[in-house]
């Protein structure tokens, strides 16, 4: 509170932003408006050197909040402002005795209260500005006479400028309050977009993977360039390029031509027919035709022919594309989850990239596959609305209620002190009933209830009623009436239940709260002169309830525009994270391919590496199967570290080689970095067998230790992976390779010879 | 001999008859009875083929009868699991067998069990090595590690070179291991034989048991 009160430096966020530009601006329009206003009435309330000094001085005052208007550097605008605050309460001294009424009084409040939403970021400013028109007040009342009203109104001011400090604290801590509450939402939903765009492009590139260097290596590695490797190299290429490319595509593209221009498996003869253009967004694009290529090549390795047709077209909104083969065909519920050339490369990619693919086979009839897309430039779904819009509105409006709701606890407070003291019955009877009211207004607040429907109409029939038991008991001197302790009061009462209606009611309610002001003096016979009076008051009192009411709807209509800045902030700081990690990704994901696949395709591409060479071979069967078990990691399976091993093992058993798998003991946890190790090391021992290799997996309490032991290896001179808590280590003797990989690593074993345990005694008799 | 498949039958009888000393299959059958009825009556080893398929719930009862009756019962089966191997322990067989493991093993284990003496394949190391029973016995660290590596390697050789001993001694660890079995649980007189055989040839003392 105290911080709020001499004010601090933060980056205000774009609630409280707004908050402040519109606080500004009502401060000076507020002031413009009512000061001129009661310049004009003060001139006419006025006779002989007070007419003058109000004239003189409303009319600098007038002139010099125009200029303010137009922009003034800070330092001029607070000198500024102080010395017309300090002159507009000193007028005092020109103007007759200090009352209610009294023009110099008006001014020197309005000066006082709006400073503090004049300098909403320098709470020193604002006060320097209050204390001004206060301290001129009380020297020009001083010097003109010094009466009790003089240090009653006094101190007034100064409860009242301390007030309105106070509701502008509040209504800053409910801007704040809101923004950090935002704050929050986003950096939950910018985690959560982190997350998603990292594993959708984790999962793209993983399909990329699948369907380039994957699929070339495990090629090599079966000897499918054994007679023909002419197509090699420039597949080798491209699946480079595709690994190098960011998966990030963006943009509207012709369909047609990628698929006229595009390269498929060279052991399928296409048919295409294709009638372009095609527009369809480069992403959804790019998600076809790899798909497209996987499906060419699964139609040369499965379908039993060497002919498809490929083709596409556009039917209004969508775009389609089809694969059809008259071939084997196959039943699309019985695939092993280990061929997942369908599951990911072809469906689990499109869906990504908004687009659909169908596959429709049975045994003996062929296959086709169909992809949909709705083509580029249709019209999309409108955006949802936002909610953030709504969220901003009601916080900030449960600030506003409180806010006023101070004003009227403390007006009431002040009548009581000030009002009731040898009042009359019907004085403190209306006092009564607003005090319930005020309970009541209290209470709704507390239980954050909203004041609406007829509880709001009965408060303001409550606060009439109050009037109409007032009325004749009122003062009929303007003085008199102008200090009455109800005058402020029901205006504020008013602002508080009518606070969500439109302007113009709340205008209405305020304006027949000053008519029956009007009325009061004009029954009783008043001149010119005290209806001016009187209207000074109104225009001093209810006039500013009206401006702070028009700030109010201001905000409150102001909070679509703070919610569309937080948004676009929002959305800035969303795409700049999800890029650094996507970016991070990716640059991690190449340096593990450095290490094996891109030195394998760049060897293959530029022929310095013999696909026939045993050796190549098998180093392209050790990095197909690295990435199998890639793939594996997705699939929910009851043992991971199992299930992903076999997808190692597919890759030897599909090179002719017979490998014993035996497990013992129960699945356990590990962290993934850790299986990946584990299976690495294995896979590089089981990977160079040349007919049979046996794989073991021990799961004990506190270890897994993986081993894999074959009596003809091939040398392939890959290093074992390292990890701290890996334990790997390799024994060879004549062909046979025994690699074991234990986690976590055992205590070094002591030798022989020291261990502490006797060798059994038939060792010692033989 | 005990296997519903003939081919598995004919090919084990092969081996049998390959063998050094040569092994001869006095009676073959696809249930139980063949080992209790004349010729298999007198046979000196059963080899039991374990089929724990719904339709052959008597698989445990028929070992466990033959191990009570003195038999030296060899499990030969297709299952993997270690649950299986240690409960065939437990009912008495003399030792346990994968199909996988092949030729060499079911011959060297058929006259390791005609002599009463221990035999221990990988596949059955596995199964001690991952034993997490409460009655298991207590190994020591060295019989732990011979345990892992010979399930792990299958050969004798590389195991005995990686923890520093010979091969011979490897052995030994691996006896001791099915010795310490023999003697916890359920009494049978196959553990019986096993132990007795193991201290005439002086592998453990009465005091170490």
């Amino acid at each position: 509170m105290w911080r709020g009160l001499i004010g601090d430096i933060r980056t205000p966020g774009s609630s409280e932003s707004r908050l402040f530009a519109v606080a500004i601006r009502f401060g000076l329009l507020a002031k413009l408006s009512t000061i001129s206003l009661c310049t004009v009435l003060g001139v006419v309330a006025a006779t002989g050197t007070a007419q003058v000094a109000v004239g003189l001085i409303g009319t600098s005052l007038v002139a010099w909040y125009l200029l303010r208007l137009r922009g003034l550097p800070d330092s001029t605008a607070l000198l500024g402002d102080m010395l017309m605050a300090a002159l507009a309460g000193a007028s005092q001294a020109w103007l007759g005795p200090p009352s209610a009424v009294s023009w110099g009084l008006r001014t020197a409040f309005l000066c006082a209260v709006i400073a503090h939403y004049d300098w909403p970021r320098r709470a020193r400013s604002a006060w320097a500005v209050s204390l001004s028109a206060i301290g001129g007040f009380a020297a020009g009342a001083l010097v003109q006479t010094p009466t009790p009203e003089a240090v009653r109104l006094t101190v007034l001011l100064v409860i009242q400028t301390t007030l309105a400090r106070v509701v502008f604290i509040v209504l800053r801590a409910t801007a704040r309050a809101v923004d950090q509450a935002h704050e929050r939402v986003a950096e939950q939903q910018r985690q959560a977009a982190v997350v998603t765009a990292r594993r959708l492009a984790e999962r793209e590139s993983l399909a990329t993977l699948h369907d380039t260097a994957c699929t070339t290596l495990m090629m090599v590695s079966t000897g499918a360039a054994e007679s023909d490797s002419s197509w090699l190299p420039a597949r080798a290429r491209r699946d480079l390029e595709a690994l190098q490319q960011r998966t990030e595509v963006t943009g509207v593209v012709d369909l047609a031509d990628l698929l006229h221009e595009a390269e498929f498996d060279h052991r399928v003869r296409l048919d295409i027919d294709v009638s372009g253009p095609l527009p369809t967004s480069a992403r959804a694009a790019s998600a076809i035709l790899y798909g497209l290529r996987e499906a060419v090549v699964n139609v040369a390795q499965h379908a039993g022919t060497d002919v498809a047709v490929l083709r596409a077209g556009r039917d209004d909104d969508t775009v389609w594309v089809e694969l059809v083969d008259q071939g084997r065909g196959f039943d699309p519920s019985d695939l092993p989850a280990r061929h997942r050339g369908i599951a990911d490369s072809i469906q689990g990619r499109c869906a990504m990239a908004g687009a659909t693919a169908a596959v429709s086979s049975a045994p003996g009839t062929g296959t086709t596959i169909r992809w949909e897309v709705t083509a580029a430039g249709s019209p999309a779904a409108p955006p949802p609305p936002s909610n953030l819009a709504r969220f901003i509105q009601q916080r900030m409006f449960d600030g506003y209620r409180a806010g006023l709701l101070c004003v009227v606890l403390v007006e009431l407070t002040i009548a009581c002190v000030t009002g009731m003291i040898g009042a009359g019955s019907r004085d403190i009877l209306a006092w009564a009933l607003f005090a319930v009211v005020g309970a009541g207004l209290s209470a709704l607040t507390l239980l954050r209830r909203p004041i609406a429907g007829p509880l709001r109409w009965i408060g303001l029939a409550v606060v009439a009623a109050c009037s109409v038991i007032l009325t004749p008991a009122m003062p009929v001197d303007p003085p008199a009436l102008g200090s009455h302790w109800c005058l402020g009061l029901i205006g504020w009462y008013v602002l508080v239940l009518l606070l969500d209606l439109r302007l113009p009611i709340i205008g209405a309610v305020l304006a027949a709260h000053a008519a029956w002001l009007f009325g009061l003096i004009a029954s009783s016979g008043g001149g010119v002169q005290d209806l001016a009076a009187v209207a000074l008051v109104a225009v001093g009192v209810t006039g500013f309830q009206f401006a702070v009411a028009a700030a109010l709807v201001l905000i409150r209509q102001s909070a679509n525009e703070a919610a569309e800045v937080a948004e676009r902030d929002e959305a800035m700081r969303r795409q700049a994270a999800v890029a650094a990690h996507t970016h991070a990704d990716h640059t991690r994901r190449y340096a593990e391919l450095s290490r094996e696949a891109v030195p394998l395709l760049t060897g293959l591409a530029d022929g310095t590496l013999d696909p026939n060479d045993e050796q190549t071979r098998t180093r392209c069967a050790i990095e197909a199967a690295r990435m199998r078990v890639l793939f594996a990691e997705r699939d929910a399976a009851d043992d991971t570290l199992i299930h992903e091993l076999r997808a190692a093992i597919d890759v030897a058993e599909r090179r002719g080689v017979t490998v014993h798998l035996a497990v013992r003991g129960k699945p356990l946890g590990m962290p993934r970095d850790v299986r990946r190790a584990l299976l690495q090391a294995v896979l590089n021992g089981v990977l160079t067998a040349r007919s049979k290799a046996r794989i073991t997996v021990l799961r004990t309490e506190s270890h897994v230790r993986l081993s894999s032991y074959c009596d003809d290896a091939v040398d392939t001179g890959i290093p074992q992976p390292s990890h701290p808590d890996v334990d790997v280590s390799t024994d060879s003797e004549g062909g046979a390779l025994w690699v074991q990989a234990t986690w976590p690593r055992t205590a070094p074993r002591p030798p022989a010879a020291s261990s502490a345990e006797a060798p059994p005694r038939t060792l010692l008799s033989q | 001999m005990i296997d519903d498949h003939p081919a598995v039958a004919a090919g084990i009888q092969a081996w049998y008859a390959a063998s050094d000393p040569p092994i001869r299959v006095v009676a073959s059958g696809a249930t139980a009875q063949t080992a209790w009825l004349p010729p298999g009556r007198d046979a000196d080893v059963v080899v039991l083929d374990l089929l724990l398929a719904p339709d052959h719930p008597e698989c445990f009862g028929d070992l466990r009868r033959l191990a009570d009756a003195g038999r030296r019962v060899i499990v030969y089966t297709m299952r993997e699991d270690e649950q299986v191997a240690l409960t065939c322990l437990e009912l008495g067989a003399f030792t346990f067998l994968t199909k996988a493991e092949g030729q060499q093993h079911l011959v060297d284990a058929t006259i390791a069990a005609a002599h009463d003496r221990p035999y221990i394949a990988p596949a059955l190391a596995g199964a001690f090595a991952a034993d997490t029973k409460s009655h298991r016995p207590q190994l020591s660290a060295r019989e732990q590690e011979v345990l892992i590596e010979w399930f792990q390697c299958e050969s004798k050789q590389l195991v005995a070179k990686r923890i520093g001993i010979t091969t011979n001694t490897v052995g030994t660890y691996l006896d001791r291991v099915r010795l310490k079995y023999a003697n916890v649980g359920r009494p049978a007189p196959t553990k019986a034989a096993l132990v007795v055989r193991a201290i005439q040839d002086g592998i453990i003392t009465l005091e170490e048991l």
